[in-house]
């Protein structure tokens, strides 16, 4: 269940794409039939999976929320924009998390075009570590990224998010993806170990 | 509510580039990862490896060699065998990691989904941009023929985007280098004695006794090759004089600053060469055996006075005799050292005409402290198709009605008049590599009407920017710390190729100039222009012509021919000068003027003189800038946000503006902007002066966004009227507290 959680939040918040539609709506039903009745996630999702089409209208959203922004782009979809100071790219923290995909085999495709800590990244990462969770090894990496990386800077974004006055649909991946993460925090316990700051 | 059925069918769901590596996610197809060969082992710190380059930041490219760590640049140092800074890198240069890791980059290929301008996009992939590119080029060819494209490229990398543009058949290729930069200067040298002597000047400053600065400010354009040699040449004991409005750093480290009214270089320059040529204080022995025309000059120059001259620059008659006398005691180890901008006044031609006249009575060329004959590092182009013969004289008039102007480099200035007006034909297609229209030209009024009447505009760029703003297609470049380049080639007094080479892979979605060029190239049937698969085959093809390797460049990243002092220097040691202009010697009346019926530029120009109330408008450099380029990044703009507008406290006083106070500039034509004062001495009470480049005026530069105000907005748009270049100094303005 986490993995598809997890799954489903990088598709939310990748780039749409036509081809991707069908899937990305049955992903949707698919959470939304699996979860708990009173799962908190499943609120926002129904607000859309049902209403969700494609259109270039939602491309030219994405890109002015995440990519290229009128006026400008406020939501940085980039860990280290919002862990670290400067609100640079590739920071110390885009490091450690590519560290950590390398550590258990994984690397972010070139051909992708995402960093290491983008939003879908991290995302997609923390999901291939819960659908690995039978080995022992990612259970601390899963509590790392969960605690040190997504929790602290996913709650700022999607603040930033908010402000943009994004159409429902983002509206709603924000708050899905908020309350996944608020709901995993909860039952992952933190790292023993620290990353240095 | 509706039910489905859940299918993750691995084609239709993510499906991007890592479902082909085959990494499955909870039954998923994985879009952003990939599996690794070799899992790594949890390490907590890498050994950082090097790479060698040339920076990027400025033109003055020093060489650089940038640590890596974990696949990240994370150090830029100096590159100690780079004969451009020896292992000195500035401010800039240690910022250029923030030119690759801002937020605010382009990261993907976009699409122009909105209006023009109105900055409404979509992402697109690369193949898909490309192949609207060649459309979209393909178009134009057909509706206005390849002259209907106009390209212009600003940076080291705009190098292929000349050769696509004169693969695909067009003279409309320009770089602001020429109009609004160092074109007269260039050309002055070159008619006075052949010599371009521009970009890296070969000046001798370490070993010179006498150096006579017109606004050279050295110590804040701060190219570190330049300046390392100049303040050697001042522990040496050289004597400085430098001229300028402003007491800038530079000014501080001269023995004496001449606050000299703006845009009469010329007459000072005149006065200097009366004095030499009345008192007979020339280099006879060299004025005699290499040039020609002393006797006309010596007419020419008869009625400016030293006396005349005061009352046009303010410096005393006997200043000017005593400078002339000092500089001649101490010749051939003398410079007049031009501005590296000469693009002030309406004759800055007969400015720097006059700059080399001066330097050829002295008798520098080929003397030690004075200017030196590179040695270059012969290094082949790579065989090409000819390119086709273009069917159009250039829109913007370079080499034409514009006999004087650089060809290569072309008006830029005149390149977007031509675009606006569509004279002398329309040219509706616009490349732009890097640079900003608005920021460096003088006009904006004429920038945005030439980018609203486009048909088609491709804009290929780090980062975005006014300009770009206005592109259907948006090509994002990788930085120059993620990319090889084209070899540097250079001419100081030693010969070098230097590299560049990648410290890490594209961020994001980005490519190299030479990738993006091929791709469009092979759309639209010039393939044969880039015959290489990669630039790095191209460099590789370069070096084996003269029997070196890629591996061999990229252990220090630059080699070198040792300097020749024979060579450098060939009147030090017994060998001759050569002057490459018609008559063979040095022209101080250069024929090309007269062939052209251009010899009135020897002669002053009086140019313009604020009224009561005015002030001269200047603009200039800082050493932790460059033009309108890095004001968005991040760890400059910590040292350096905005600009403020430097007034003098005579001047601020009765119009109530006390250092720190906002105030309104105007200029004649009503255009203004504010910015907070800085009341001080340093400048003349009859002139105000601002940093260039900032203003900015699109939010998505979020670190320069309205920050301070823009000079571009105010400077003079006349021209030059022999060279065509713009005449930016001649800005008159009011000022009063906002």
């Amino acid at each position: 269940m986490r993995a598809h959680l997890y799954m489903l939040g990088a598709a939310l918040f990748d780039e749409p794409r036509p081809e991707h539609h069908d899937a990305l709506r049955a992903l949707m039903w698919r959470v939304i039939y699996r979860s708990p009745v009173d799962a908190r996630w499943v609120p926002p999702l129904l607000e859309i999976a049902d209403t969700y089409e494609h259109a270039d209208e939602l491309r030219a959203e994405y890109a002015r929320l995440f990519i290229l922004g009128k006026p400008k782009v406020l939501a940085q979809p980039y860990g280290s924009y919002w862990l670290e100071n400067e609100q640079t790219l590739m920071s110390r923290s885009t490091a450690e998390v590519r560290a950590l995909m390398r550590h258990h085999g994984v690397d972010v495709d070139r051909r992708s075009g995402l960093l290491p800590d983008h939003l879908v990244s991290e995302l997609e990462f923390m999901a291939y570590l819960a659908d690995h969770h039978a080995l022992e090894s990612t259970l601390t990496t899963q509590a790392t990224l969960l605690h040190e990386h997504l929790a602290v800077w996913v709650p700022r974004f999607a603040a930033a998010l908010r402000a943009c006055e994004p159409p429902l649909f983002y509206r709603m991946a924000a708050h899905f993806l908020r309350e996944v993460i608020a709901w995993d925090y909860r039952r992952v316990p933190a790292p023993s170990r620290t990353i240095a700051a | 509510m509706k039910k489905k059925p859940f299918e993750p069918s691995r084609r239709a769901f993510l499906g991007g580039a890592a479902g082909v590596a085959g990494l499955g996610i909870a039954g998923l197809p994985s879009r952003a990862l990939a599996r690794i060969d070799a899992p790594h082992a949890a390490e907590t710190l890498k050994p950082s490896t090097e790479v060698f380059g040339f920076c990027d930041m400025c033109y003055w490219r020093c060489g650089v060699k940038v640590r890596v760590r974990d696949g990240r640049a994370v150090k830029i140092d100096g590159n100690p065998e780079h004969p451009n800074n020896y292992g000195v890198v500035c401010a800039k240069g240690n910022a250029g990691l923030m030119a690759a890791y801002d937020p605010d980059r382009l990261k993907f290929p976009m699409l122009r989904v909105g209006a023009r301008g109105e900055g409404k996009w979509a992402r697109i992939s690369w193949d898909e941009a490309l192949d609207r590119v060649a459309d979209g080029l393909t178009q134009i060819k057909a509706k206005y023929g390849a002259e209907g494209l106009a390209m212009i490229g600003h940076g080291t990398w705009e190098k292929p985007y000349h050769r696509l543009a004169h693969a695909f058949g067009t003279p409309n290729t320009t770089s602001p280098v020429f109009g609004l930069c160092c074109g007269p200067r260039g050309v002055g040298n070159m008619l006075v004695v052949g010599r371009n002597l521009t970009g890296n000047e070969t000046v001798d400053l370490q070993n010179s006794r006498y150096v006579l600065m017109l606004g050279r400010n050295i110590a804040e354009s701060l190219h570190n090759g330049e300046t390392k040699a100049w303040v050697e040449g001042v522990a040496r004991g050289a004597k400085v004089v430098y001229a300028d409005p402003r007491f800038t750093i530079t000014a501080s480290k001269a023995q004496e600053w001449l606050p000299i009214r703006p845009l009469t270089d010329h007459a000072f320059l005149l006065a200097l060469i009366h004095v030499v040529i009345e008192e007979e204080l020339y280099d006879r022995d060299f004025i005699t055996t290499y040039a020609t025309g002393l006797d006309e000059l010596k007419r020419r120059v008869a009625r400016y006075t030293p006396e005349w001259a005061e009352a046009e620059t303010e410096i005393p008659a006997a200043t000017t005799r005593r400078i002339a006398r000092e500089m001649a005691a101490q010749a051939p180890a003398v410079l007049v050292y031009a501005p590296r901008r000469l693009t002030r006044s309406t004759n800055d031609l007969g400015t720097a005409v006059a700059i080399s006249v001066l330097n050829s009575l002295f008798g520098v060329w080929d003397r030690n402290g004075g200017v030196f004959t590179p040695q270059g590092f012969p290094l082949p182009e790579p065989t090409l198709p000819e390119y086709p013969h273009a069917n159009a004289p250039r829109a913007d008039g370079a080499g034409d009605r514009w006999p004087l102007a650089n060809v290569d480099y072309g008006l830029t200035n005149e390149m977007w008049k031509a675009i606006a007006n569509q004279q002398p034909y329309p040219v509706k297609g616009l490349i732009t590599a890097g640079g900003n229209g608005f920021a460096n030209s003088t006009d904006y009024a004429t920038v945005r009407k030439a980018l609203e009447n486009l048909d088609f505009y491709v804009a290929a760029d780090i980062t975005p920017n006014e300009m770009n703003a206005y592109a259907d297609i948006l090509l994002p470049e990788a930085s120059y710390l993620e990319r090889y380049d084209d070899l540097q080639t250079g001419g100081a007094r030693e010969g070098f190729v230097a590299i560049r080479m990648p410290a890490m892979a594209p961020l994001h979605d980005t490519r190299d100039a030479w990738s993006i060029c091929k791709g469009i190239a092979g759309r639209i049937g010039l393939g044969d222009y880039f015959p290489h698969e990669s630039v790095a085959d191209l460099i590789d093809e370069r070096l084996r012509k003269v029997g070196l390797s890629r591996a061999e460049l990229e252990q220090k990243g630059v080699i070198t021919i040792p300097a020749d002092p024979a060579k450098n220097f060939p009147r030090e040691h017994g060998g001759t000068s050569v002057f490459a202009t018609p008559s063979g010697k040095v022209e101080l009346v250069p024929s090309g003027l007269e062939r052209l019926g251009m010899l009135d530029a020897l002669d002053y120009e009086a140019q313009v003189r604020p009224a009561e109330g005015e002030f001269h408008f200047t603009f200039g450099r800082i050493g932790v800038h460059t033009h309108a380029r890095t004001q968005n990044n991040p760890w400059l703009a910590d040292l350096m946000r905005e600009n403020v507008l430097w007034i003098h406290p005579d001047a601020a006083a009765p119009r109530g503006i006390s250092d720190g106070d906002q105030v309104s500039v105007t200029d004649r034509k009503g255009r203004t902007v504010r910015l907070a004062a800085k009341v001080t001495k340093r400048i003349r009470h009859d002139t105000v002066f601002m940093v260039h480049g900032f203003g900015h005026f699109d939010p998505r530069m979020t670190t320069a966004y309205g920050r301070g105000a823009a000079d571009s907005e105010l400077a003079s748009a006349d021209q030059d009227q022999r060279l065509g270049t713009i005449s930016m100094g001649r800005g008159l303005v009011r000022v009063e507290k906002a």
